[in-house]
């Protein structure tokens, strides 16, 4: 039997792929530790990854509220000639479409699904507590790598006895 | 004394150790050019507390300043240019903090009319090596 984080991080991934439906070079993953190498970067990489759990509160005696968090990490590289009149620098409109698409693919979704027990929850039990966008990207890494890295941190709670 | 040393470094380094690349800039037709590789030295950045790590290839070449022309004279670099060594394609850029090329040497030289210019014999490019999109 899997732990209960990891089924929550199989679960959002599997809500996820079938928002994005990622097609070949997009890959969507559940991943412990990914490693990619940037020369072979062809495509988007979603990846849902465990971060922490633990009980949120007492709600009686014998029931309390845990808490699951997952994060959701997502790279896009840019693979177009730079632009010398841009003295090399990513278009502000390619990060711009990037920024969008990861709000409207990733952020929207988790943060207004799962939201409500009357139209479901993640895995029948869980409900979205929170959803953040802890890093719309890296600066150093869309400079140095031309690599946008945004990261959204999603929490899940759930009643169960304990 | 320290500009002819200068230049001959230059030289013997592009002769000794040069390496055929083509030199590529968007925009214009691509040349071929001898530059010098230097220093490659992997690294590894963690995303997310380590759960997606990222390796990139940095590599520095140099470059007789002078090798750089498309045509219309010598041109200096300029980040985002790309370099295609066997097979790998690197591009200028900057890296922890400094700039994606910088001159190896400067030398003040006075000319005719009295009237003294900066020259420099070689480039020092920073590379990264990068996935060429369709």
């Amino acid at each position: 039997m899997a732990a209960r984080i990891t089924e929550v991080s199989a679960g959002v991934l599997n809500f996820l792929a079938g928002v994005i439906q990622p097609a070949p070079p997009d890959v969507a993953e559940a991943a412990y530790a990914a490693t990619d190498v940037l020369e072979t970067l062809d495509g988007k990489r979603v990846r849902v990854v465990p971060v922490s759990y633990g009980d949120a509160e007492r709600l009686a005696r014998r029931r309390v509220m845990k808490e699951y968090k997952v994060a959701t990490v997502i790279e896009v590289p840019y693979l177009a000639a730079a632009s010398p009149a841009a003295e090399g620098a990513i278009p502000p409109d390619w990060v711009d479409q990037q920024v969008a698409w990861v709000e409207a693919n990733i952020f929207d979704p988790l943060n207004e699904t799962f939201v409500h027990a009357e139209d479901g929850l993640l895995l029948g039990s869980l409900t979205c507590w929170a959803c953040e966008v802890t890093s719309v990207y890296d600066p150093i890494r869309l400079a140095e790598e031309k690599l946008l890295v945004s990261i959204v941190e999603t929490s899940y709670r759930e009643s169960v006895e304990g | 004394m320290l500009q002819q040393a200068a230049e001959w470094l230059a030289a013997t380094l592009a002769t000794s150790e040069g390496v055929d690349v083509t030199y590529t800039r968007a925009g214009q037709t691509p040349i071929t050019i001898t530059v010098v590789p230097g220093r490659v030295r992997p690294e590894r950045f963690a995303l997310a507390d380590g759960r997606v790590n990222l390796e990139t290839e940095p590599a520095d070449f140099l470059v007789k300043a002078e090798a750089i022309d498309f045509g219309s004279g010598p041109v200096e670099p300029a980040t985002g240019d790309r370099i295609t060594l066997a097979g790998r394609t690197y591009e200028l850029m900057p890296r922890d903090g400094e700039p994606s090329w910088r001159p190896l040497t400067q030398y003040p030289q006075t000319l005719a009319d009295g009237t003294t210019v900066v020259r420099c014999p070689m480039y020092r490019l920073r590379t990264i090596r990068v996935k060429v999109g369709p």
